[in-house]
């Protein structure tokens, strides 16, 4: 039993953890986007260059301070998050009376600045991450040998986007959330100081995003370019999901990453494709996306 | 004490673009029920708004609760004021469940008066339909939910914007008993309503409001001897 239709298993299970770890940052960056999308109505165009940015705090904290994967873990999301904190209160607030159309053009503008910059200051080779000491080596499972960083990278982005889904669909601060999303003019009007709330919803988005990039660095290279190559990927599990569902992103972002493994294993030239393919399906048949309801 | 009223709107105007959807309206609510009765598009939701610092009418003129002035606050300092809003329709949110609705709101002081039980002492139907979404319930549910909900706040004025709106007789009586029940709890209630034999149940005097403008202001009492006059306000 080393072969399942004619191919080997080694390469079918191998695929399919590149499938599962590339699904773990579609689930990451596109839960993020749908947070955000879900209560400011804005695209976050720049949701890959905090991504990217969230890797090169890693780079930095680690070259500069000394500072381990484990503290740019929190510290990543954390500094990135902030910034996105700053971006919002003086830049996005001032556009909510305007289309909607005008958030995401700042924010798509912002991250050709924020990629600019860092390629200016880098180049676009990319930098090295060393995986964590404590994360080295792999196990050995018989039938595939799955590294340890890669499975600590699955296990991570399952429960950030459980806690995550669970958080807002669970708790007091979720149900502000949802009941915002709904009619945000009328929450506030129940002594909930909405424009804060939205504040740092936005600076929440953008940190999982950050956390994503944490997470990449030592997968792929640290590069300016690193988010702007996945984003376009991720807004496709964005659409697929439904804009807005938190549950649709996490499933969608999973279920895609593997599917793109499996193709690559039984029809390589379209593993690229795969996904688009996929987006124009099911926005032909249901264009709200297999988990968002119209709006 | 000297009588200081709970709220006082002054030279209120409200505008809509160029349109204008209140004149120069002047109301005193000094405690126990006042009622705003006028009929469709007389400016009553307009009013509504401009008290709790909802948009989209651009206010000028002066809204004082016990002398701070409301105009230009934001909503939500409005609500810490102690001023509930029961928007018409109710306004519930579809993914929030019945118990969301009533643990999401609560403020400090709200929540000691108001616990979620008492309120489900208030309207015990609540309570079996706890787990349901905001959607899922009738109207008569979705009214006593968003007056459970605006207490929970711990509102002392509450601000009931047409609540029998498309509610069964049965159901309207029962929504009266509540409000005259809060009333003697102590609350101030300033309902804003088309139904004026409602209103007479509930309000001690009436504003009538007509094109954006206060008309006439009748006490209860009053209002059957000037019943003619009434009834032509509202054209019935």
């Amino acid at each position: 039993m080393s072969e399942i239709f004619g191919i080997p298993t080694q390469a079918l299970f191998g695929q399919l953890l590149i499938g599962l770890i590339n699904g773990s940052f579609y689930a990451l960056l596109s839960l993020g986007l749908a947070v955000i999308f879900g209560l400011l109505n804005i695209i976050n165009f720049a949701h890959g260059a905090q991504y990217m940015m969230g890797a090169f705090c890693a780079w930095f904290l680690l070259k500069k301070l000394g500072l381990s994967y484990w503290w740019a873990l929190v510290l990543g999301p954390i500094i990135v998050g902030a910034t996105g904190v700053v971006i919002e209160r003086f830049m996005l607030s001032k556009l909510y009376k305007l289309d909607h159309l005008y958030g995401f053009l700042l924010t798509f503008g912002l991250a050709l600045v924020i990629q600019g910059l860092f390629r200016h200051e880098f180049g676009s080779t990319g930098l090295p991450y060393a995986i964590p000491k404590s994360l080295e080596g792999g196990q050995n499972l018989g039938f595939m040998f799955l590294p340890n960083y890669r499975a600590w990278v699955i296990a991570a982005s399952l429960t950030v986007c459980l806690g995550t889904w669970f958080m807002i669909e669970k708790t007091k601060l979720g149900s502000y959330l949802r009941a915002a999303t709904e009619n945000r003019e009328l929450v506030q009007a129940f002594g909930i100081n909405v424009p804060r709330m939205i504040t740092l919803t936005y600076g929440f988005g953008v940190a999982l995003g950050a956390f994503a990039g944490v997470m990449a660095a030592p997968i792929y290279s640290v590069s300016p370019l690193m988010g702007g190559d996945l984003i376009i990927v991720v807004f496709a599990v964005v659409v697929i999901g439904g804009m807005g569902s938190i549950m649709g992103s996490i499933v969608t972002g999973f279920v895609l990453g593997i599917l793109e493994g499996l193709t690559k294993v039984f029809y390589p030239e379209a593993s690229n494709i795969v996904i688009f393919v996929v987006m124009a399906i099911v926005l032909m048949i249901k264009p709200a996306g297999l988990f968002g309801t119209q709006r | 004490m000297a009588e200081q009223p709970l709220l006082a709107i002054e030279a209120l105007n409200a505008y809509y673009g160029r349109a204008q959807a209140l004149e120069d309206v002047n109301v005193e609510i000094t405690g126990g029920s006042t009622s705003v009765i006028g009929r469709n598009g007389m400016g009553k939701t307009t009013l509504c708004n401009a008290i709790v610092g909802l948009p989209p009418a651009r206010i000028t003129g002066s809204i004082r609760d016990q002398g701070k002035e409301l105009v230009g606050l934001a909503s939500y300092k409005v609500a810490k004021l102690g001023i509930g809003y029961v928007p018409q329709g109710r306004r519930l949110f579809p993914s929030l469940s019945v118990d969301e609705h009533l643990r999401m709101v609560a403020s400090r002081g709200g929540a000691k008066r108001w616990t979620v039980d008492r309120a489900y002492e208030l309207f015990p139907r609540l309570q079996e339909r706890k787990r349901n979404g905001g959607a899922q319930l009738s109207g008569g549910e979705q009214q006593m939910l968003a007056i459970g909900r605006i207490l929970r706040t711990g509102a002392t004025l509450l601000l009931l914007d047409e609540p029998t709106e498309g509610l069964a007789p049965v159901i309207v009586q029962q929504i009266g008993s509540t409000i005259r029940k809060l009333k003697d709890e102590g609350l101030t209630i300033l309902l804003v309503e088309q139904n004026l034999r409602f209103a007479q149940t509930v309000a001690d005097r009436h504003y009538v409001l007509e094109s954006g403008r206060v008309i006439d202001m009748i006490p209860s009492a009053e209002l059957d001897a000037n019943m003619q006059k009434v009834h032509e306000y509202l054209g019935v």
